[in-house]
This record gives C-alpha cells, sequence and structure tokens, in this order.
C-alpha cells in the first residue's frame, strides 16, 4: 500500500498533484484548469473552497469525486481510489446544477436516488418524507420539479445528497439561490453533519456563508491554491481586533480614544451600531414560514 | 435497484405530453391506413385486396413503432446524460451492468406500451374488424405454365405479346373469389413507343369450359396487380389466360409471374405475431440508440440512428433496383460486368437492416412465420442486437468523464 493510501484510511478526502488540463476540440490549445491541486479533509471537518469564475472550484470537485478523470495526480476517499466501485456510495454530492426533471416530483426524485443509494422500503420512504420536512419541501413534495423555484430546487439537491448519511459531503455553490432562511437552515444542516464525523466540501461565491461554517478555507486562483490551512489561522491578522459596544456615550467614546492613543494604537472607525438587513429579513419573515 | 430504474425509464418516456403524442401517432397511422389501404389494388368490383389492409397496417405501425423506439432510446440517452443523473448514479452503489440493464428493461417496456398506444387506436380508426374482415392468404403458383403453345420448364422464362397469349393452368382448390396477382415484367429494347402503361385481358376458364374475360384499367409495369374474379370456384381447377393487348412490347412471364390466392389463414394470431415483430424490433432498435446516446453525445448519435433508419428503408428501394435490373436489362450478352454489379448492389443491400418482415407476408399468412428462414434470421439477430447494445451501454455509460 502506498504512502498515500495509508495517509488516508483516516481522511476522508485526500488529493494529491491533481491537475487537470481541457482540450479545446478540434486542434485549439489545451486550458490548463488545475493544477497540482492537493488537500485534505478529515472527518468532522468543513472545506470551504473559493475562488473567482474560472478558477477550478467545480473541476477540483468533480476530480476529488472521480466524476472527471484527472490529467494528473490521484484522489483517494477513505483510502479507495476515487472512480473506482470501491469509492461508490461514500460521497454525496450536490452539483451546481441540478437538472434532474424528467416529470418527476420532488419526493420520487428523492425516492429514485435513494433507492440508488441502497435505501428499501419503508427506510426509503421515511428519509424521504423527513429530508422534504427538514429542507422545507413537504408541501411541494408531489409537484413537479420543472415548478420549483431555483431556492427550492438547490434545497432538494442538497437533501439528496444527504440520503444515505454520506460520510463525506461535497456541496458546489449550496447557497446559490437561497433566501436567507434557506441558507440558514443549509448552514445548520453542514454543521450538524460536521458534528455527527462527516467531513465537508463546499465550494461557494458566497463567501460570507463559506466563512462562518469553514473550519478550513482554500483559495483557488487560475486552477492553483492561493492560500489554504484552517480558517482562524488564514483569516488571522495580527494587532487587529473588533469590538461591539452598548450603551457606551460621546464622553465614554473620547476616554477610549484616549486610551487606545496612550497603548500606540489607532481607533480606525467608529459608527453606530444597526442591525443588518438578514437580520431584520428573518425577523419580519422568519414567523410566517 | 435495476426495477427501480426500469420503471423509472417507462415513467419518463411515457408520462406527460409523452403519453398523448405517441396515441395522436397511432390516431394518424390509422388515419394514414384508412385513406391508404385501397392503393395498388386495382381491384375490378371495388373490393380492396384481402389482407392488403393488414400489411398496410402491419408495416405503417413497424414504421411508427421504429420511429418512436428510436426516439425512445435517444432521449433516455439524453435525459440521463443531459440532467446529470449519470453522475449520481456513478457516485452511488450502482454498478455498470445494472445500470445499463435497468435502463434497457425499462425501454423494452415503454416500447412494449408505446407500441400498443399506437396500435390499438389505429386499428380502430383503420376501420379494421367492422366491415370487410381482412384475412391473410397463401399465395399459390400455377401447376404447368404456356408461353404461346409452349410450356415452361422449371424456373424458365419466355415472352409473351400481342396474338400469343400466355395460360397459367391451376390445380384444385382454389378459394371462391380469387384474387389474382401479375408481375409483369417489359422486355427493354421491344418498348420503343411505350407510354409506361401497359393493357392486357385476362380470361378465367373453368373445368366446365366456361370463359369469363376481363380488361382491367391500363396499370404499370412492376407492380403487382390484383383482380377479383366473383365466381365460386367450388375447388375445381382452372385456367388463366393473360393476353397482352398493347402492340409495341412483349412481357416476359414465368411460373411466378402470376399466382392465386389460397387458403385462408386466421386473421388474430398473423395479428398478434405482427405485433410482437414490430416490438422486438422496436426494443432492439431502442436499446441500439440508447447506447449510442449514451457513448456519443445526442446530436451525433442522432445522425447515427437517422442514417441506420434511412439505409433499412431504401433498402426494399435498392432491392427493386437491382430485381428490375435483372428482369428488364439482363439481356443475352450482357456481361459479367452488369452481373458483378448486382452482386456488389445486392450484397450491400442486404447488409442493411431489413425492417420490413412483412414483405413475407405469406409466410405470415400460413401462420408458419417463425420457421421462415428470414424471420427466424431477424428474430435472431434482434436478440443479439440487444444483447449486444446491453453490454456495449455498460461499457460506455460516461460514469467518469475522460
Amino acid at each position: 500500500m502506498c504512502r498515500l493510501a495509508r495517509m488516508s484510511e483516516n481522511v476522508a478526502l485526500a488529493a494529491a498533484g491533481l491537475s487537470r488540463v481541457f482540450a479545446r476540440p478540434p486542434f485549439g490549445r489545451c486550458v490548463p484548469a488545475l493544477d497540482g491541486f492537493s488537500v485534505e479533509v478529515r472527518p468532522g471537518e468543513i472545506l470551504g473552497l473559493a475562488g473567482p469564475n474560472g478558477a477550478g472550484k467545480t473541476t477540483a470537485l468533480r476530480c476529488c469525486l472521480g466524476l472527471l478523470a484527472p490529467t494528473q495526480g490521484r484522489v483517494l476517499l477513505f483510502g479507495a481510489l476515487a472512480g473506482t466501485r470501491a469509492a461508490r456510495g461514500l460521497a454525496g454530492f450536490s452539483p451546481e446544477r441540478f437538472d434532474l426533471s424528467g416529470g418527476r416530483s420532488g419526493r420520487e426524485t428523492l425516492e429514485l436516488l435513494g433507492a440508488l443509494s441502497g435505501l428499501r422500503g419503508r427506510d426509503l420512504e421515511a428519509r424521504a418524507g423527513d429530508l422534504l420536512a427538514r429542507f422545507d419541501l413537504l408541501a411541494a413534495a408531489e409537484r413537479p420539479l420543472c415548478s420549483y423555484s431555483k431556492g427550492m430546487v438547490r434545497r432538494l439537491s442538497i437533501a439528496a445528497a444527504l440520503l444515505s448519511d454520506p460520510p463525506l459531503l461535497v456541496l458546489d455553490e449550496p447557497f446559490d439561490g437561497l433566501d436567507p432562511l434557506g441558507a440558514q437552515a443549509v448552514r445548520e444542516e453542514i454543521q450538524r453533519r460536521a458534528r455527527a464525523g462527516a467531513a465537508v466540501v463546499l465550494s461557494s461565491h458566497a463567501l460570507a456563508e463559506v466563512e462562518a461554517v469553514a473550519t478550513h478555507l482554500l483559495l483557488l486562483g487560475a486552477g492553483r491554491t492561493l492560500v489554504a490551512g484552517p480558517a482562524d489561522a488564514v483569516l488571522a491578522q495580527d494587532g487587529r481586533c473588533e469590538l461591539q459596544l452598548d450603551g457606551l456615550d460621546a464622553a465614554g467614546l473620547e476616554a477610549l480614544r484616549r486610551l487606545v492613543e496612550e497603548r500606540g494604537a489607532r481607533l480606525e472607525r467608529v459608527r453606530p451600531g444597526r442591525g443588518t438587513l438578514e437580520e431584520l429579513f428573518r425577523r419580519s419573515l422568519g414567523r410566517e414560514r | 435497484m435495476i426495477r427501480r430504474l426500469a420503471w423509472d425509464a417507462v415513467r419518463l418516456l411515457l408520462r406527460g405530453r409523452a403519453f398523448f403524442l405517441v396515441l395522436g401517432a397511432g390516431l394518424l397511422a390509422g388515419l394514414f391506413v384508412r385513406a391508404t389501404r385501397d392503393t395498388g389494388s386495382a381491384s375490378l368490383h371495388g373490393a380492396h385486396l384481402s389482407g392488403a389492409a393488414v400489411e398496410t397496417l402491419a408495416s405503417t405501425l413497424f414504421l411508427a413503432g421504429l420511429v418512436t423506439a428510436l426516439v425512445f432510446g435517444l432521449l433516455l440517452a439524453a435525459e440521463d446524460r443531459g440532467s446529470g443523473f449519470l453522475a449520481q448514479v456513478a457516485l452511488r452503489p450502482v454498478g455498470r451492468v445494472a445500470y445499463a440493464a435497468g435502463r434497457l428493461l425499462g425501454l423494452a417496456a415503454a416500447v412494449l406500451l408505446g407500441t400498443l398506444l399506437l396500435a390499438l387506436p389505429a386499428t380502430l380508426v383503420a376501420g379494421l374488424g367492422r366491415r370487410d374482415l381482412p384475412e391473410l392468404v397463401e399465395r399459390a403458383r400455377a401447376s404447368s405454365v404456356f408461353a404461346g403453345e409452349r410450356l415452361l420448364a422449371g424456373a424458365e422464362i419466355d415472352q409473351i405479346a400481342l396474338g400469343r397469349p400466355g395460360r397459367f393452368h391451376f390445380p384444385a382448390g382454389a378459394r371462391r373469389d380469387a384474387t389474382l396477382l401479375l408481375r409483369p415484367k417489359v422486355a427493354l429494347g421491344q418498348a420503343a413507343s411505350f407510354s409506361g402503361r401497359l393493357e392486357l385481358a385476362l380470361t378465367l376458364e373453368t373445368a366446365d369450359g366456361a370463359r369469363t374475360r376481363v380488361t382491367p384499367p391500363p396499370f404499370r409495369p412492376l407492380r403487382e396487380l390484383p383482380i377479383r374474379f366473383d365466381q365460386d370456384l367450388a375447388g375445381a381447377p382452372f385456367v388463366l389466360e393473360v393476353e397482352p393487348l398493347s402492340p409495341a412490347f412483349v412481357l416476359e412471364i414465368d411460373r411466378d409471374a402470376l399466382t392465386v390466392l389460397g387458403a385462408r389463414v386466421p386473421f388474430a394470431r398473423d395479428a398478434v405475431l405482427s405485433f410482437l415483430l414490430v416490438v422486438l424490433a422496436g426494443i432492439t432498435a431502442a436499446a441500439l440508440a440508447f447506447f449510442l446516446g449514451i457513448a456519443l453525445s445526442p446530436g451525433p448519435a442522432s445522425l447515427a440512428a437517422c442514417f441506420v433508419l434511412l439505409a433499412g428503408l431504401g433498402r426494399e428501394a435498392v432491392l427493386d433496383v437491382i430485381a428490375g435490373m435483372g428482369g428488364g436489362g439482363a439481356a443475352e450478352g450482357a456481361g459479367a460486368l452488369l452481373r458483378c454489379l448486382r452482386f456488389a448492389l445486392g450484397l450491400l443491400a442486404r447488409l442493411a437492416p431489413d425492417f420490413n418482415l412483412f414483405n413475407a407476408a405469406e409466410s405470415l399468412g400460413a401462420g408458419v412465420a417463425l420457421a421462415a428462414p428470414d424471420v427466424f434470421l431477424a428474430l435472431l439477430l434482434c436478440l443479439i442486437a440487444a444483447l449486444a447494445a446491453l453490454l456495449l451501454a455498460a461499457a460506455a455509460a460516461p460514469f467518469q468523464e475522460k
């Protein structure tokens, strides 16, 4: 057994030196989408993948799942080579585009994918019903998917990825199209899965959402890893801190400023406190749901 | 798992608009049969050729069923590839063979149901079963044929012309209201002023010496001409005399140039058999189209499927051309070049799939279709092709993009 495989038995996802080049047919030049991508995700960790459009996030996820053959490098899922029979069923995947309509309803889609995951009979029905309820889709369960809104399809896609309680959860743009309440439900689900011991990899442009849930971060640019590591370490900035004060009047604020300047520091920004639009949204609409 | 995949395929292909589209296609096929079933049957007494409507319906259903099956196969493959379903399958503990088997089983069931959806309204709308109950009959060859005074031996071909009639002797056992089929061929080089239509007279001579003469409307050669004698022949032997009336050309005749219809055979068995053949051919076509769609992207797969379909449909036309070359142009001294050309063209044409099994209507009518070598061979090829499609689809399913 090679070193990577031995090391990977306790690692949910281990990718080493992944490169992927897309050739433009028929005689166009080759376009590198991923270059030397390496990552390790252990059970209980949440890896947030960020980067600009075309950075290679989706390519990296598809290579990691074995859906796309890398040009170089390899991926192990719990020690099994990605894309092989042994690795099947280890990962749940919510793709960026979930077009699985075909006239199926939400419940039919979940039951079909659940059956393909090995669930049977009442277990299958109960699991599908539970996920539909958890993602607030029970009322629309019998409607065809083509009548679903973008956010509903996204929630169903994530529910489908969770069907078999996979030990590795891979989510591509999980917050795309979700309203704040839906995003909150997804955040909570991700954190619940991680607490239960699953490894989670998510890729998103919603940086605030990624920051809120990720324990580890990886920033991609032009197919290369720019920054990677635990979120606290990656985001830490020496000497900077954030205070949130309540009940401080003008005199108090002036005293605080003098104290800071005496210590040789500088109070960069002071602004009156106000709520966020998200908080307002939750307060106003949360009760209706 | 296989059952789930199969059931999902059936629902995917036959629910909603697809159901009504197939049903509508069946209605259109029925209307087509109703409008065209008498075409090509130059009946003297207005009654259509016995069995012709059944053959027309079967052929129409065959074509409609085949097109539907091809669409089903391509549609399912495009849906699985384009919607990301294949990726979801690839991540789950589903084997390639299980996936392909489930989808092909679903396709088979959808083709069966789809063909039923086509056949039921088509049969009802075509008007079969209400009046002039159609039937299939065996054809009987003449026991001896005379060209003028000369007796033809075996497969010998001779010519008849104005003043030199051909006489076809038929043994006892002919049915009442016999329908005659004539396949005349114009000998080229002797039809300088040929207008394209041929006139002739037919005389029926019964055992008691009574003679009935009929003159059908002018007709084109190389085409079957059904003629109906409204007489009870009481199973007695009879003679049919064919006399060309157009002076500018001759007719080539042989023992098969004129046949009569023999014993009736039950219709139901033939209908069921025809339906099963349509279903089997449809399943094969759908399986192959699915494999093409899974292996290639939907565009090239559709093109390939259309090519196969056209090749199959064009086969008969090519064979007709070859037959025409043999009948009209193979004059003495035509040489080895023409024979080589015929052989090469014939080989090419026979390589194309023979979708129209109903050309062998005689053997179908005799209720021995499964024993007929070409039908048996076609069934065998269907089974082999379906199995090959299963294995190829399993191997080609892009669980991982390259």
